[in-house]
């Protein structure tokens, strides 16, 4: 009995998911930028794993390790921000308390939950699966071997998922984790963890060390795989994109490159994953009004919330904001009036506002990519909203009914997203117009680009999560892959040039021109 | 079959949505109504075990839910005031979900129930495309899931159409032959057929539980009619509680809550439920010095 309900509960989970847009756009989004990333060694000298400076061949073991090892990190954050957020729909929705006002206990409902994680994570990564095979047959060396495939994304990925799955039920269980302010938590912790684990594993060489049961994404494990399979210290291997020299005869790895006791570590880290659901089942809200609806008593339990009261007088400064709007008409009046909403209901982001006006003007011009990163940052949480606040806050039919109808709220909320990008980087842009200006032009091409597909993937999916999660993913990437022009979006790292501008700006002017038809269409 | 005693609720400090409830309730259909505020949502949330009373307890069958919550938690059917549905399954995807959750394996039942809420026919339809009617009579149906012994449902009218709402109030009724249905609304029509006790909230304190004949009975001799010219209208308006309104040739057809003669030519009327309780509201703003 007791298994046959999990498994309806899970498969409903899994179904929710599958259907939903966003995964199909997420997992679409992966596959570009994983094929975009991947070099081809044939083309250029850059690869994905070098061995003292050789290329190592695209072989089924090679490719399978390198790119789950790349799947993995990639899981870790996209995957938590693609189960994350089913109890608040519970919530909104009002079918969390008819969950609650049933006898499923909570360890069965939250087991269920993770189960059903587990298998739609699962799913996304059997396509990625067959993404590599067809990868290998253009691109690959040697034999297409799909079992090797198989083994290494299992070994790779199984934890990942399990640790993903229990954390996105642990931080949806919570009530201080559940909104934005978890997110943020999150993300932290995830990109917290490989400065982390370099710091433990450094000095291990390819030996086994017991800070290996925490290397979730198996990141650190690999190297020490290869370096012992291959007797070769670890600082001799590079992987992700990396170059390598054209002349030097390139290495081919051995088909089975996992030892008995990594893939026993392997094991006892998918153990160790299952962790976070303990606290989850004790401290489950169980969608209780006590806990978990908005209400002043409760308010001190968000962090995000507590600093927007603690920095509620800054509201004064947009104060002339909304009568700025109400002067203007058309289109303008109510983008203005969009951002005035944005920011007054949010003093944390005037505050980060003023900061990046702060540091843009006065750092020196080569600290400006600093600024520049946090500052797209904040940004790209606050747009994030932007398209979806109607849905989320049941304001849709009254934002459709004011002049110009479904289709200018789309228009109005792009020109929002946009203005305030200028709000946060315009300085910057200037800044480089003199010195630097095709960074300049980088700037204002990404922020039009991501203002697009954040307005797009918002009205679309209805939900912040779908761009939230591309957002995130593409700055860790960016901010680790400084050499790759096309992922310079907003030209913090200097390498974008004419050819990635005019890519970013093909990519806005096609979100714009998808989110124009698919909100024409919803007003008809 | 259900009793609570003198519970208490608050938020914080200073606000209390329960005042010291206490009811006995066996089969039937309740109607809990009182104004906006008055601390009927949260009554019922604590009965379907979603917020833990201050103070107080709250037994069924003689056991206390807040001890033992998964004793009612078996035996109760709960449909929330805003209840929606899951934009990517189909009405027999979302039954069976839970199905699952009320530890049932009976897909007979399912079907079964979708039938009696006349949406068989649309079992494989994405529940999201479904209309605000369709979506309460899938919502009553899975609250019907575990045939429960207790059936609470807030607001369960709100926003339907009147056929619509006529069914669901048949619907309601025939289920209060066997079990106890709890029921919060603002409509009054709604409970006045159905309804075999009404229970009234007033800032989260329980004022009257009684049959809706106590009720009308209560009121007799204090509901009036008049017709009065319009220019008189302003004048009376400001003396009387004027529950009624409305335009007949050059005067004005009028009911009126008073407890004696409000004008000239007023005649003694009948009240309705309705009647009778915005009476007895007007009655205790009066004794209270409240405004209206």
């Amino acid at each position: 009995m007791m298994p046959r309900i999990i498994a309806v509960l899970a498969l409903n989970e899994v179904r929710l998911r599958l259907r939903r847009l966003g995964s199909l756009v997420v997992l679409l989004a992966v596959i570009v930028i994983f094929w975009t990333m991947v070099p081809d060694p044939n083309t250029g000298t850059l690869t994905l794993i070098s061995i003292k400076h050789a290329r190592v061949l695209y072989t089924s073991s090679a490719l399978a390790m390198a790119s789950a090892k790349l799947f993995a990190v990639l899981f870790g954050l996209l995957g938590f921000y693609l189960l994350r957020g089913r109890m608040s729909e519970d919530l909104r929705s009002g079918v969390g308390s008819v969950i609650a006002s049933t006898q499923a206990g909570n360890g069965l409902f939250l087991f269920s939950r993770w189960l059903g994680g587990v298998g739609y994570l699962g799913c996304l990564a059997a396509a990625l699966v067959v993404n590599m095979l067809v990868f290998h047959s253009l691109r690959g060396d040697g034999p297409l071997q799909p079992l090797v495939y198989l083994q290494t994304y299992c070994i790779f990925l199984l934890p990942v998922i399990f640790f993903v799955a229990s954390c996105a039920v642990l931080f949806d269980s919570v009530a201080p984790l559940m909104g934005k302010a978890g997110d943020v938590i999150y993300f932290l912790l995830w990109t917290l963890q490989f400065p982390l684990l370099d710091h433990f594993l450094a000095g291990s060489d390819g030996q086994f060390s017991s800070w290996m049961l925490g290397d979730v994404s198996a990141a650190g494990m690999s190297l020490a795989m290869l370096s012992l399979k291959l007797g070769l210290p670890v600082s001799a291997i590079s992987k992700g994109v990396t170059s390598y020299t054209p002349h030097l005869q390139a290495v081919a790895l051995p088909s089975v490159l996992w030892t008995a006791t990594m893939v026993l570590t392997r094991c006892a880290t998918a153990g160790l994953a299952l962790l976070p659901l303990l606290p989850a089942i004790a401290l489950f809200h169980r969608f209780s009004s006590d806990r978990v609806k908005a209400g002043s008593t409760r308010n001190w339990r968000s962090p995000l919330q507590l600093i927007n009261r603690w920095l509620r007088p800054l509201v004064r400064i947009m104060q002339p904001w909304p009568k700025l709007a109400a002067s203007l008409s058309g289109i303008w009046g109510q983008a203005f009036a969009d951002v005035a909403l944005v920011l007054l209901s949010s003093p944390a982001m005037i505050a980060a506002l003023m900061a990046a006006l702060a540091f843009s003007l006065i750092v020196h011009i080569d600290s400006l990519p600093a600024v520049l990163v946090a500052a797209v940052a904040a940004w790209g949480m606050l747009v994030s909203d932007i398209s979806t606040r109607d849905f989320q806050a049941d304001t849709e039919a009254l934002t459709a009914a004011v002049p110009g109808g479904i289709v200018q709220r789309y228009l109005r909320q792009l020109l929002a997203a946009g203005m305030l990008g200028l709000l946060f980087m315009g300085v910057i842009a200037l800044r480089w117009v003199f010195h630097d200006p095709l960074r300049a032009a980088a700037l204002a091409v990404g922020v039009l680009s991501l203002s697009a597909v954040a307005t797009l993937l918002g009205r679309c999916s209805r939900s912040p999560r779908c761009f939230v999660v591309l957002f995130l993913f593409w700055l860790y990437v960016a901010n680790n892959v400084p050499v790759v022009p096309v992922i310079d979006v907003v030209g913090f790292n200097g390498v974008a040039n004419a050819g990635s501008i005019l890519v970013q700006l093909c990519v806005g002017v096609t979100a714009i021109l998808a989110g124009f038809a698919y909100n024409q269409r919803q007003s008809h | 079959m259900l009793e609570i005693r003198n519970v208490v609720k608050t938020f914080g400090k200073n606000v209390t949505a329960v005042d010291g409830v206490s009811l006995s309730l066996s089969h039937g259909v309740v109607g809990l109504i009182g104004h906006n505020g008055a601390g009927k949502t949260t009554l019922m949330q604590m009965i379907a075990t979603l917020a833990r009373p201050s103070s107080g307890q709250i037994l069924f069958q003689g056991a206390d839910i807040v001890k033992t919550p998964d004793a009612i938690r078996r035996r109760i059917g709960y449909l929330p005031q805003d209840f929606g549905v899951y934009p990517n399954l189909t009405a027999l995807e979302f039954m069976q979900y839970f199905a699952a959750l009320k530890k049932l394996r009976d897909p007979a039942r399912i079907r079964q129930l979708l039938e009696m809420v006349n949406l068989h026919d649309h079992a494989d339809r994405p529940a999201s495309t479904f209309s605000g009617g369709m979506r309460r009579r899938l919502g009553i149906a899975q609250a019907l899931l575990n045939d429960p012994d207790i059936l609470i449902v807030d607001e369960p009218t709100a926003g339907l159409d009147p056929e619509e709402r006529l069914r669901f109030r048949h619907l309601l009724s025939e289920l209060g032959f066997r079990k106890l249905v709890i029921m919060s609304t603002h409509i009054v029509s709604d409970v006045e057929s159905m309804a075999s006790q009404l229970a009234i909230m007033r800032n989260g304190k329980l004022i009257a539980f009684e049959t809706p004949d106590e009720i009308v009975g209560r009121a007799r001799g204090r509901i009036w009619s008049a017709q009065v010219g319009s220019e008189h209208y302003d004048a009376l308006r400001a003396r009387v509680q004027v529950l009624h309104a409305q335009r007949q040739g050059g005067k004005l057809s009028l009911r009126i809550a008073h407890p004696h003669s409000p004008c000239e030519g007023a005649q003694l009327a009948e009240p309705s439920l309705e009647e009778a309780l915005m009476e007895q509201r007007y009655a205790l703003n009066r004794a209270q010095e409240l405004p209206v």
